[in-house]
C-alpha cells in the first residue's frame, strides 16, 4: 500500500488511475456452476471434453447437466478467458469429428481460487455439523 | 456407407444418420465458430449410440435455443442494436411495397401484382438477414433469429385480431400471410451468409464463442 501510494505521488493522480486501470486484472467472479465446471475440467486433466465434463459433475457433484448448459457455460468461460480449448484428433466414434478438450488457464486457476478463498472465510468459526439445522 | 470424413469412420453407418448429424453441426455453426460446432456435434454423435436418436434431436434444439438465448444475453444492447438496425433495413422494402399498393391499387387487383409485392418483400428479408450477419458475424444469426420472433409477434399480435374481425378481407389476410412468412427469407439470408463465411473461412479468425 505504501509503495502504492509512493507510485500516486510519482505519477501524479491521472496517470496513476491509469497505471492502475492497466497493471490490476479486473477480478472475475464465478458463479456456483461456473465453479463446478472448473473443478470438473481440473480433475479431468487432458481429457476434459463436453461428454466427460457432463459425467464428471454427475459422477462427483450429484448434478444432471443439461448439455446446452454446459456448452454456454463453457463459451462464456472461454470469453472471459477461463479456460482454453484445442481440438484433438478426429474419431470415428464421433462420425469423423474431433473433440474440443479443455483447459484452465492461468486467470481461470486464481478465479477459483479467490472463489475458494471466499468460502474458507464464510466458514471460518461456523459449524455446519447440524447445529444450526 | 463411407462417412465421407477424412479418417471415416466406424460405427455402423448409414447416410441418414451423417446426414442428421452434418446437420446438426451446420446448424450449430451459425452461432458458434466451425470448430466448436464440430466439437459439440461430436460430444452429441458420441452419446447419441447410448441414448438413440430422440434424446439427439431433442438436445439439438435444446442447445441451439440456449446458444441463441446466450448470444441475446451476453450482449442485450448490441442484440437490440442489431435487431433495430434489422428493423430499420427491413423497413425500407416493406414501405417501399405498402406504398406501391397505395399509390398504384389497381396494381393489386392483378395476380402478377400479388405475386410482385411478397417476392419484393421476400427479397428485403433476405438482404437483411444477409447483411445482419455481414455486420456481425457472431450475433448476427442470434440478431436474425430475434428480429424473426419480434417481427412475427408484432404481426400475429397486430395483424391476427383484425384478420379474425374481418375475414372477408383477403388483402389485409394475404398481405399479413406473406409478412408472416417474410421470417424464412430473413433466416434464410443469414443463414446463407454465415454459411459462406464459413466455407471462406472467415470464420476461423473468431474465437470459439
Amino acid at each position: 500500500m505504501l509503495s502504492d501510494a509512493r507510485a500516486g505521488l510519482q505519477l501524479g493522480l491521472p496517470a496513476y488511475l491509469d497505471y492502475n486501470a492497466v497493471v490490476m486484472p479486473h477480478p472475475v467472479n464465478l458463479g456456483e456452476f461456473e465453479q463446478l465446471i472448473l473443478l470438473a475440467v481440473l480433475r479431468l486433466r487432458d481429457n476434459a471434453y463436453g461428454v466427460t465434463i457432463r459425467a464428471e459433475l454427475t459422477e462427483r457433484a450429484g448434478r444432471t447437466v443439461a448439455p446446452g448448459a454446459l456448452y454456454t457455460a463453457l463459451e462464456r468461460l472461454e470469453t472471459k478467458g477461463l479456460i482454453a480449448s484445442r481440438m484433438s484428433d478426429p474419431t470415428p466414434q464421433r462420425g469423423g469429428r474431433a473433440k474440443r478438450h479443455v483447459t484452465v488457464t492461468a486467470a481461470g486457476m486464481e478465479a477459483l481460487r479467490r472463489a475458494l478463498r471466499a468460502y474458507e472465510r464464510l466458514l471460518e468459526g461456523l459449524q455446519l455439523g447440524g447445529a444450526h439445522a | 456407407m463411407p462417412c465421407g470424413r477424412t479418417n471415416g469412420c466406424s460405427r455402423d453407418c448409414n447416410l441418414g444418420a451423417h446426414m442428421r448429424e452434418n446437420a446438426v453441426e451446420k446448424l450449430f455453426s451459425l452461432f458458434l465458430s466451425a470448430d466448436a460446432a464440430a466439437g459439440i456435434a461430436g460430444d452429441l454423435a458420441e452419446e447419441r449410440d447410448q441414448r438413440g436418436w430422440i434424446w439427439f434431436g431433442l438436445q439439438a434444439v435444446r442447445i441451439t435455443f440456449a446458444l441463441w438465448r446466450n448470444a441475446a444475453a451476453e450482449a442485450p444492447v448490441r442484440m437490440l442494436a442489431l435487431v433495430l438496425l434489422g428493423a430499420a433495413l427491413l423497413s425500407a422494402p416493406a414501405l417501399g411495397g405498402i406504398a406501391a399498393v397505395l399509390l398504384v391499387p389497381e396494381w393489386m387487383s392483378s395476380p402478377a401484382g400479388w405475386i410482385a409485392l411478397p417476392l419484393f418483400w421476400w427479397g428485403g428479408a433476405l438482404w437483411t438477414g444477409a447483411t445482419l450477419v455481414a455486420v456481425a458475424p457472431r450475433r448476427g444469426m442470434a440478431g436474425c433469429a430475434s428480429l424473426a420472433v419480434v417481427g412475427q409477434t408484432l404481426l400475429i399480435a397486430f395483424g391476427g385480431p383484425a384478420v379474425w374481425r374481418d375475414p372477408s378481407d383477403t388483402g389485409f389476410a394475404v398481405f399479413c400471410a406473406a409478412g408472416l412468412a417474410g421470417a424464412v427469407p430473413l433466416l434464410a439470408g443469414g443463414v446463407m451468409a454465415r454459411r459462406r463465411m464459413i466455407l471462406g473461412g472467415t470464420s476461423t479468425l473468431e474465437p470459439h464463442r
